[in-house]
């Protein structure tokens, strides 16, 4: 007896065994319990369903599963959305791929010009919101499908957009294969470059040529960091909710969290549950395909080597025509969008971007009294804007804080118990918020959290409820990173402290707090902007009263104040691309080094 | 599981009980009027009919309302009753920061409104909103909000009072491009499935906005869809043969219309601009049903900025030229200050409530005008005027389909689904 | 079998270091030449010179007598037609492809047929000893695995020419030691010439037939490895080979008849050249001891005091001081020393050697009397 009490004093005057505790216990809460709540949400009847179940408001039902999979409406409320899903999610891997793969290629193979700038820029589209390219497209292609004066394009030109370019899944395809195409580049241009030149080196002594060389041993090599890429833009186009929102919607093309959006918002919330949970699994299925794949004898996880100059790809006469092309590329996917924010933002009559038409009104314009758009004041005057920004930023440094400082603790206690059962538990409970699609996430919350449950009250519409999934779900990317430059720095650091008999929190806050300094940065920057640019997340959370930018530019967008919305989007690029610049200076942290925390 | 709802339902009885406790607040949340059948009511406050109009004077709320805190929280989907809110606590030396209206809109006010009011949080005391057949089915049946009006309310707006509170009624009509369509060629509703303007119809897409839904279902009723019948013959010039999924000629209508390729758009404006672009050089046959407000604005001989686009709408369409539908106003049953939004909705039903006094001012200090001058909107009390040149609601009624928020709440589910299968 | 001449060679890498210094070598048919030196030397570079994987900044190299780099001719032959095999440092296995993809793949490249290919294959993997192994990937083998299969891929397609790079520095102790004896058998089996770059002089030393040593791009010494080790041509040459390091003890020179007179602060002694020398005008000359000339003998010897003693079993490298003078010398047998021990050190034989302090280079050798 007395001993097994001494067992636990012994377990609990470490700290790192207290941490795990009540991570787990805190985790299996914020984590686990949802996943019930939002199961039992799928045979309950809620108050839109009533007239169409038939049955009272809490009363069971099998209804929602019936209509979900065994009913008429089964092909257009799940298989065809899920097809549209996994169709676009599919392709945009493709575009990934071949325009960020390619263009790592002519980066680190070949004499392409201007490579300094054309990296720089082409990683652009990372930082900013998913939808930026989305909207910029509309802006640009728009035509008369969902109402409204055509697009640049067509004003410049004259020539009419056809509704498969303008709208649906082409461009949606293009839209987030562009906009993930920096993962693509990122990834797998630094196999190119950290791999052995050795391999291809050998392959030039055993006379292979140059066309067998690259599909025998350059593309081969990068596999891996394809599949990496593939899983990453195939689980982000899934979860994708804004583009499809814009570029989908207008003709009709529902993809999985469009659908769900548009039945939690509407009458059958149930079968929108049911989307999650069919979402979750999805992403539950892709994890463990790229698991199952890690796990062959297939994989080669170190392929560096010393990394000699292997000469470069001499693209020779098509040297600057190829250049100007990457450039163009490159200019389409970073300079054009900001471009046409900022024209869009300007303009007075819709389509007609003509000085004469344009104002800064919708910027810095005062009130005019009156209850249309273009009386409002300017963005830049309104309070409703600026009370909107605050909240962003209040909620992305609330999350940031709680992400990034439980997940440094996280990865602390489970890297120094690691091997033991509750450390493992623990990490995979971090790490499940990551599987879990962020809209679907989010309805998660809402069933969990917009009633009482036990002494928590109702959250539904509070600024905690946001704070609350933010930090949970950006947990994963500071927990990871923690864990990460936990495994690499050797325990004896901490322990000759122990000896030393300096108490743990000095331990931490003198010694591995400085050490771990810049990881432990990024594991706080990394949620601000990611909570800074995320729409998915809240947009089905927030209520009037607790706009964050993202959600006030679907809101305007949803309006039709096109001018507003684009000023809006501009003011999040803004702010996420300064803090990026402030703490790359101040820390050499960025973003981009943080590619696959997310 | 069993175990799980066991707790959901002793949550929702919780509740339930939370809501019976509350109702014993002075307000009497019944009305006088002969209830129509199957009304919303009979879920309101069980147990506390009462036969007489109440007759709390808006003095004596408006006292009340101060003494209770000053604070009022309102919800609206039009903008114009959070301007008025700000120019009545201007008026009656409310403080302003006490005051609060936010503009949500529909769908999301409903789900904020149902999960605040559900849930116990602190939400708004007054909401003002359209979509009659979801606020019916999701917030009065469940008790969430509930009808008032007073005898000064009944006085100004009558038969309106019931079986919800209407506010402000909106409407939408047909408009067309004056460059490629000519005038009075557009005279029949069966217009937009007729394969010539395929392609050319536009509305608000009714997934996104639930009075663009009720006016599809309002179609169907059986009354509706008679006239529908009789419009289809004389458009087409035979008898109207239904496919097997479709119950009547409203259905058939709308079947129709959709696969004749009408186009959805995200919002008024927008498509009001589309259709009149005096820069486009397609000859399109553009039309759409929008409000007339939005139709109004952005027409070339509008006095408002931008307005230069070519258009005009369709004035004796066969059967119906468009849609009316109310916007409603309805107390929380949360409310924290029910007496003060009590009295704002009776201010709201005065002149100077609805077009403003010349003086008071807003929020951001500009002088209140209301809805002074606006086209499409009309305020639930008919004698106050219209703005000049727009037809009273008398008349636009005759033309118009009007929302039946109890019908829609019944048929709704049924509309929606069955256009979820039109491909 | 060709021959392989470098002439003046010189390769300038962008930052203006110069990593090879107008180096002249020949290379003869079937040898095993070690390219040797401390790291940054430049045998790397060389070697990678000599497969085409690097361009000279000047100079040319011949294949017999085709030129296949000449600056000067503007002749550049690329890797693939200089039929050379080259085993890299890392192995540089293609992880993606099993043992067998490995091997086959050049072969394939030459457009061999199938049939030949497979029984190449075959036939290299068990001179290799892989037969067992050939449909495992590379992650799945050890590293003295990997190592057979990346010599295996490089002889199968039989290169004239065999460039290897460090290809023992990976493995341990053991397995380098028995992949030694290996390589010796396959230089002797194929027949071809290897080049074999290493900074470890004992492998240069047992493998090779002839050693070029070199330091900071220059060649110091070309020559095979007991004159290397005898006659080594200057002081770093002296230095570099041999272990425990041959004894290096500044002296002032002074010619006695036909003996040399050698004096230090601790230490004065004759010494014999085996043949005429000059002296610097200076005076100032190296004398060089290898451990094992330094014996333990009464007769011709200087008092010492034992230092430290390091008994191995088979030897024992023992410290000892003359004065201030500290020399290391390697007795044979299992014996050993106490630490301050009191001893007769003497020297026989005509293997010393005297350097110029100032060049550095060797000036003769000789005997020492006392």
């Amino acid at each position: 007896m007395k001993k097994s009490i001494n067992k636990i004093k012994t377990f609990f005057s470490k700290p790192y065994n207290i941490l795990l505790i009540v991570l787990m216990v805190t985790l299996t809460y914020l984590v686990i319990l949802p996943l019930f709540s939002i199961v039992g949400d799928t045979f309950v009847v809620h108050a839109s369903e009533k007239s169409r179940v038939g049955q009272p408001v809490g009363s069971f039902t099998l209804y929602h599963w019936l209509r979900a999979f065994a009913s008429d409406y089964s092909k257009i409320l799940i298989w065809e959305p899920l097809w549209h899903s996994l169709y676009t999610s599919a392709l945009s891997c493709l575009v990934a791929i071949v325009i960020g793969g390619g263009f790592a290629w002519l980066v680190t193979r070949t004499d392409l010009r201007w490579k300094k700038v054309l990296t720089k820029l082409f990683i652009f589209p990372y930082i900013m919101p998913s939808w930026t390219l989305a909207l910029a497209w509309r802006n640009f292609f728009k035509n008369a499908v969902i109402g409204g004066a055509p697009g640049i394009f067509t004003a410049l030109t004259g020539i009419t957009i056809p509704d498969w370019f303008a709208y649906g899944p082409f461009p949606i395809i293009v839209t987030t294969g562009l906009h993930y195409s920096p993962f693509a580049y990122i990834l797998i241009g630094g196999v190119l470059r950290n791999m052995d030149a050795n391999l291809e080196e050998a392959a030039i002594i055993l006379r292979t040529n140059k066309l067998r060389m690259f599909t025998k041993i350059t593309i081969p090599m990068v596999m891996p960091a394809v599949m990496s890429t593939i899983i990453l833009v195939f689980s982000s186009g899934m979860s994708s909710f804004a583009v499809p929102q814009f570029l989908g919607l207008p003709v009709r093309y529902y993809v999985l969290t469009t659908e769900m959006y548009s039945t939690i918002q509407g009458t059958n919330p149930g079968v929108g549950y049911i989307i999650a949970i069919l979402m979750m699994v999805i992403s539950v299925g892709i994890m463990l395909a790229n698991q199952y794949m890690i796990g062959t004898r297939k994989s080669y996880a170190t392929v560096t080597g010393k990394s000699a100059n292997i000469s470069l790809f001499h693209l020779k006469k098509l040297r600057t025509v190829v250049s100007l092309l990457v450039v163009l590329v490159v200019l389409c996917m970073s300079v054009i969008p900001m471009i046409s924010f900022v024209l869009q933002s300007l303009i007075l009559t819709d389509g007609n971007y003509h000085l004469s038409n344009m104002t800064l009104d919708f910027w810095i314009g005062i009130s005019k009294g009156g209850n249309d758009y273009q009386d409002k004041a300017g963005i830049l005057r309104n309070a409703d804007v600026w009370k909107t920004l605050f909240n962003s930023l209040k909620l992305s440094f609330t999350c940031a804080i709680g992400a990034g400082t439980v997940g440094f603790l996280a990865g602390y206690s489970i890297v120094r118990r690691r091997g033991s059962s509750l450390s493992r538990f623990v990490e995979n409970l971090t790490f499940i918020p990551y599987l879990i699609p962020s809209m679907a996430f989010s309805a998660i919350y809402l069933s969990m959290f917009s009633q009482q449950r036990g002494i928590i009250p109702s959250l539904y519409g509070t600024f905690a409820l946001l704070a609350l999934i933010g930090t949970v779900k950006y947990l994963p990317m500071a927990s990871r990173s923690g864990v990460n430059s936990m495994l690499q720095l050797s325990p004896e650091i901490e322990e000759a402290g122990v000896i030393m008999g300096i108490p743990w929190w000095k331990r931490m806050t003198r010694i591995i707090v400085p050490i771990q300094k810049s990881t432990i940065v990024s594991g706080y920057l990394l949620p601000f902007v990611s909570c800074m640019r995320e729409l998915s997340l809240f947009v089905i959370l927030v209520t009037a009263n607790n706009r964050v930018l993202t959600t006030l530019l679907f809101f305007y967008d949803e309006k039709g104040w096109a001018q507003y919305g684009n000023a809006i989007n501009l003011l999040i690029i803004f702010i996420v691309l300064l803090v990026n610049f402030v703490v790359e200076k101040l820390t050499g942290a960025s973003i981009e080094k943080g590619v696959g925390g997310n | 599981m069993k175990k799980y709802i066991a707790m959901l339902l002793a949550v929702v009885m919780l509740l339930g009980l939370c809501a019976c406790a509350k109702t014993e607040t002075p307000a009497p949340t019944t009305s006088a009027a002969p209830a129509a059948d199957n009304t919303p009511q009979e879920t309101v406050a069980s147990g506390t009919e009462a036969p007489t109009v109440d007759q709390t004077t808006f003095e004596e709320l408006l006292d009340a309302g101060k003494k209770n805190g000053n604070k009022l929280t309102i919800y609206s989907t039009h903008s114009v009753a959070v301007s008025a809110l700000e120019a009545f606590a201007n008026k009656f030396g409310i403080d302003i920061n006490m005051v609060e209206g936010t503009q949500i809109g529909d769908n999301n006010q409903i789900t904020q409104v149902a999960t605040e009011v559900s849930s116990g949080v602190a939400g708004a005391d007054l909401i003002f909103i359209q979509d009659g057949a979801r606020t019916v089915s999701e917030l009065v049946d469940e008790g969430y909000v509930y009808n008032w009006y007073n005898q000064e309310i009944l006085d100004a707006v009558g038969a309106d009072c019931e079986p919800l509170l209407v506010w402000d009624y909106c409407n939408k009509v047909f408009i067309y491009s004056t460059d490629y369509v000519a005038d009075g060629e557009i005279t029949n509703i069966w217009y937009a499935t007729d394969p010539q303007y395929a392609g050319t119809m536009q509305m608000k897409n009714p997934e996104k906005e639930g009075v663009n839904m009720n006016f599809l279902v309002m179609l169907t009723s059986d009354e509706n869809a008679a006239r529908m019948a009789d419009a289809y013959k004389a458009y087409y010039g035979t008898d109207i043969v239904l496919d097997p999924d479709c119950p009547n000629a409203g259905y058939q209508w709308i079947k129709m219309m959709y696969q004749n390729g009408a186009v959805l758009g995200d919002s008024d404006g927008d498509i009001a601009k589309a259709i009149g672009n005096p820069e486009q050089e397609s000859d399109t046959k553009w039309s759409a049903l929008i409000t007339l407000n939005k139709y109004i604005k952005s027409r070339k001989d509008s006095t408002k900025n931008p307005g230069n686009y070519t258009l005009d709408y369709v004035k004796d369409m066969n059967p119906v030229s468009g849609f009316i539908y109310p916007i409603y106003g309805l107390i929380t049953k949360n409310a924290d200050n029910p007496e003060l939004a009590k009295a704002f909705l009776v201010w709201l039903f005065t002149e100077e409530g609805w077009i403003g006094d010349g003086t008071t001012t807003q929020r951001d200090g500009s002088v209140y005008k209301g809805m002074s001058g606006r086209f499409g909107d009309y305020s639930g009390n008919q004698s106050l005027a219209v703005a000049e040149g727009d037809l009273p609601v008398s008349e636009w009624k005759k033309i118009l389909i009007q929302e039946d928020p109890i019908y829609a709440a019944a048929h709704r589910a049924d509309v929606e689904d069955f256009i979820k299968l039109i491909k | 079998m060709p021959t392989i001449r470098l002439v003046n060679i010189t390769k300038q890498f962008s930052k203006g270091s110069k990593a090879v210094d107008h180096l002249n070598l020949t290379i003869e048919d079937g040898h095993f030449v070690s390219l040797l030196g401390p790291s940054g030397c430049g045998k790397t570079t060389t070697l990678r010179m000599i497969a085409g994987l690097e361009t000279p900044t000047d100079g040319e190299i011949y294949f017999d007598d085709t030129c296949v780099f000449s600056n000067e001719k503007g002749i550049n032959v690329s890797p693939d037609k200089r039929n050379v095999g080259f085993l890299f440092q890392n192995y540089a296995l293609w992880p993606h492809m099993t043992v067998r993809r490995n091997i086959a793949f050049g072969l394939e490249n030459m457009k061999w047929d199938k049939k030949k290919i497979e029984n190449r294959v075959a036939e290299i993997c068990k001179a290799m000893r892989i037969e067992e192994y050939v449909d495992r990937y590379p992650a799945e083998l050890s590293g003295g695995q990997q190592q057979r299969v990346a010599i295996a891929r490089t002889l199968a397609p039989n290169p004239r020419v065999l460039l290897m790079d460090e290809p023992l520095s990976n493995l341990d102790a053991k397995l380098r030691n028995d992949m030694r004896a290996e390589l010796k058998r396959l230089h002797k089996d194929t027949g071809a010439t290897f080049i074999y770059v290493t900074h470890d002089q004992l492998e240069a030393m047992t493998l090779s037939t002839r050693i070029c040593l070199m330091k900071l791009g220059v060649l110091q010494q070309y020559s095979s490895p007991l004159e290397l080790y005898g006659k080594p041509a200057n002081l770093f040459t002296a230095d570099f080979v041999g272990n425990p390091s041959i004894n290096l003890i500044p002296m002032t020179a002074e010619a006695r008849g036909d003996g040399v007179k050698l004096s230090s602060a601790d230490l004065k002694l004759t010494f014999r050249p085996n043949e005429a020398v000059t002296l610097p005008e200076s005076g100032k000359v190296v004398l060089g001891i290898r451990p094992e000339f330094l014996k333990q003998q009464a007769e011709n010897a200087v008092d010492a005091q034992v230092e430290s003693s390091l008994p191995s079993g088979m030897e024992t490298i023992l410290v000892t001081r003359v004065g201030a003078q500290r020399l290391t010398s390697v007795i044979f047998g299992d014996v050993d020393f106490v630490a301050g021990e009191n001893l007769k050190m003497g020297f026989s034989g005509n293997k010393y050697q005297l350097f110029d302090a100032d060049t550095g280079m060797r000036l003769t050798s000789g005997s020492l009397e006392v």
